[in-house]
């Protein structure tokens, strides 16, 4: 069961997406939801280890470019491949989010087209 | 100047030197021949005297001679003396008899004694020529130039016919060198005398007739080259020199003629300058008025545009806030618009396939359509705003027009089966555009999925391109239910809907207003033909060709 981990600040949005990953494709993930990016790092610094991390951009106090960026400055957790999950659609999110991260996926979404990338991200990796 | 006149100069020596020479050599020569002459007919004259004399005096001599000689010597030599005095040129005269003694000799006379034959022994002509004329009984003469003495031998015959005595007359050349000397000198004196009168002469005739016409010629003519045409060339002579002065005067007053025009044009064009200099002057000093009446206004005009681009920069940077405001207010709203949107559309499929009352069932799609819709509205009104902002950036790349399409018709290949669509990219290959690759997606996404909704089930959809002068023209046509010509005109507008009785949950009325915004910004045009109801619908667009020469950049 490949782990992922859900970073979002607002709960529904976790919720949402951990309850349709699980109706839709029971036992294929385990979705860990974390509600803010401080909180993220505090798990991968527990020794965490997802296998893949899906993050929200517009966060309060740390939004999703400093997650990135800490997470790719560090030896051990650069590998994890990141999918930024986000509502934001202006060019420069857009444009940037694709180029450094493994894919960027705008909200909203379906839950079988997240499965697909999802796939397609690990398998790359 | 002084260069003329020393040619001038050198013009009356070339003229009176030859002369000079020409004058001494005649007069020389002529001189000579008349001193010859005269000389000649002189020494003619003393022969002929000196022999008309000694024949003459021959007789008398002798008969003397024989009678006083010895007794009346005094009386003798008196007359001798009386008789050489009659020709001065005889200078002495010896009488001598046919054996050449000399009896007699003038130095006899001039001592005044007889010569004394016992103490001194005879005396005897020694010369043997002279001798031979002695014993001849003919009268006889002899040159001898060098001693300037010419001498007569004048035999005494008797009437008996007796040859005893001979008589030597010597006569003096000296006169002759005399009168030579003479003649050579006053010859040489006249003919002095002469030349420098005639040089004279021909100097005051070359000086009244050629060198002063010429030096007031010249004077003139330098007068006029001076500049002074006034005064006319005065020369009465009818000769060369005059024509050549009246030819001076005929050009001076040319020159005068034509001098005087220039002098009138000049004078027109000082008064034209001058009127021209005071206009001008006037002009320049309202120029230098409107200058400094500019300067004024540019200054003034200066501080008024430093305040206006003060406040338009003040202006600049509220705009740019405001604008910058209104991004981030578009991103808030997009990211809580959507945000909500995504458990709704995650969680209700999952509950509405749970579900096994019908009724609830019904309720879900209700819900579940709502919610598309929404998403719709949500998604294409950003979108719009987007594209309305002049910050969003297009990133135009180089994009295979045929294979782009080809890509877009496999990922809608869901979208084409639900309605059992034939579609065909008729398309050439190799037509490249110069386009933001998402857009372009975005583009014909958009306009396929209108093509979609408005065909029947099983209909045709056709995609084809046009190269025209640097554009592309793309068309995508289906035959589907078409529209009314007042319809076409209002397909792009924003929130459009051809039929506003139906509530369309599907279209947003926004997808082709989208899609002129993303031709627009591609410098392109878009427009919708149809023939009527129910008879398809085209819609073409016009994108820019790309060129080699950008890629070379």
């Amino acid at each position: 069961m490949k782990k992922i981990m859900l970073v979002d600040d607002e709960k529904d949005q976790i919720f949402s997406i951990k309850t349709g990953f699980e109706q839709e494709y029971p036992n294929e993930y385990e979705i860990i939801g974390v509600e803010s990016g401080k909180k993220c790092i505090e798990l991968l610094e527990k020794n965490v280890k997802p296998d893949l991390i899906l993050l929200d951009i517009m966060m309060p106090e740390m939004d999703g470019w400093e997650v990135f960026d800490k997470i790719k400055a560090n030896q051990a957790w650069r590998k994890i491949p990141i999918i930024f999950l986000t509502a934001r659609s202006d060019g420069l999110a857009k444009s940037a989010g694709s180029m450094i991260a493994d894919d960027y996926i705008e909200k909203p979404i379906d839950i079988q087209e997240l499965k697909i990338r999802i796939d397609n991200v690990l398998k790359k990796s | 100047m002084k260069n003329g006149i020393k040619k001038f100069y050198n013009l009356k020596i070339k003229i009176i030197l030859p002369v000079f020479f020409i004058l001494i050599i005649v007069f020389l020569t002529s001189s000579l021949i008349i001193i010859d002459r005269e000389y000649n007919s002189a020494k003619d004259s003393l022969i002929d005297n000196a022999e008309s004399y000694s024949s003459l005096s021959v007789a008398t001599l002798i008969k003397n001679y024989e009678t006083l000689y010895e007794s009346g010597f005094y009386q003798f030599i008196q007359i001798v003396d009386d008789l050489l005095s009659l020709n001065k040129n005889a200078n002495k005269i010896q009488i001598l008899n046919i054996n050449g003694k000399i009896l007699f000799d003038t130095n006899e006379l001039f001592e005044k004694t007889k010569y004394d034959e016992i103490t001194y022994g005879e005396r005897y002509l020694q010369d043997p020529d002279l001798i031979k004329r002695i014993i001849s009984s003919e009268p006889s003469n002899q040159f001898l130039e060098k001693e300037q003495f010419f001498d007569i031998v004048q035999p005494y015959i008797t009437e008996f016919g007796r040859h005893d005595y001979s008589i030597r007359y010597i006569f003096s050349l000296s006169s002759l060198e005399e009168m030579k000397q003479e003649m050579i000198f006053t010859i040489f004196i006249s003919s002095g005398i002469f030349i420098i009168i005639s040089f004279l002469l021909i100097f005051f005739i070359l000086n009244r007739f050629i060198t002063a016409p010429i030096g007031k010629l010249i004077k003139s003519v330098r007068s006029m080259g001076k500049g002074n045409l006034g005064n006319e060339i005065i020369v009465n002579s009818q000769d060369e020199i005059g024509e050549l002065a009246s030819a001076f005067n005929k050009m001076r007053t040319d020159l005068k003629k034509s001098q005087d025009s220039l002098k009138e044009y000049s004078e027109n064009l000082e008064k034209l300058v001058t009127n021209r200099t005071e206009e001008l002057e006037d002009k320049t000093a309202n120029l230098e008025k409107i200058n400094r009446d500019l300067i004024r206004a540019r200054k003034e005009l200066d501080a008024l545009n430093k305040n206006l681009e003060k406040r338009i920069k003040e202006r600049t940077n509220e705009v740019e806030q405001l604008l910058k405001q209104k991004d981030e207010f578009i991103n808030q709203l997009s990211h809580d618009l959507k945000s909500p949107l995504n458990p709704l559309t995650i969680l209700l499929p999952i509950l509405e396939k749970q579900e096994t009352d019908p009724k609830k069932i019904e309720i879900f799609q209700v819900l579940k359509r709502n919610v598309e819709y929404m998403r719709n509205i949500a998604i294409k009104t950003l979108e719009l705003a987007k594209l309305n902002s002049p910050k969003t950036k297009f990133s135009l790349e180089k994009i295979d027009l045929k294979d782009e399409i080809q890509r877009i018709i496999q990922n809608k290949k869901n979208l084409f089966d639900s309605k059992n669509l034939e579609i065909k990219n008729n398309v050439m290959k190799k037509i490249f555009v110069k386009a933001d690759k998402l857009r372009l997606e975005e583009l014909f996404s958009n306009l396929l999925e209108n093509s979609v909704k408005y065909s029947n089930e099983k209909g045709l959809i056709i995609l084809d391109a046009k190269k025209e002068q640097g554009f592309i023209k793309i068309s995508i046509k289906d035959n589907g239910i078409g529209m009314k010509k007042n319809q076409l005109k209002h397909a792009f507008e924003e929130f459009y809907k051809a039929d506003t009785s139906r509530h369309d949950f599907e279209s947003s009325g926004l997808g082709l207003s989208i899609c002129k915004k993303i031709v627009e910004r591609h410098n392109g045009k878009i427009w919708m033909e149809s023939e009527g109801l129910g008879k398809g619908a085209t819609v073409f667009f016009a994108l820019p060709l790309y060129k080699n020469k950008e890629l070379e950049k």
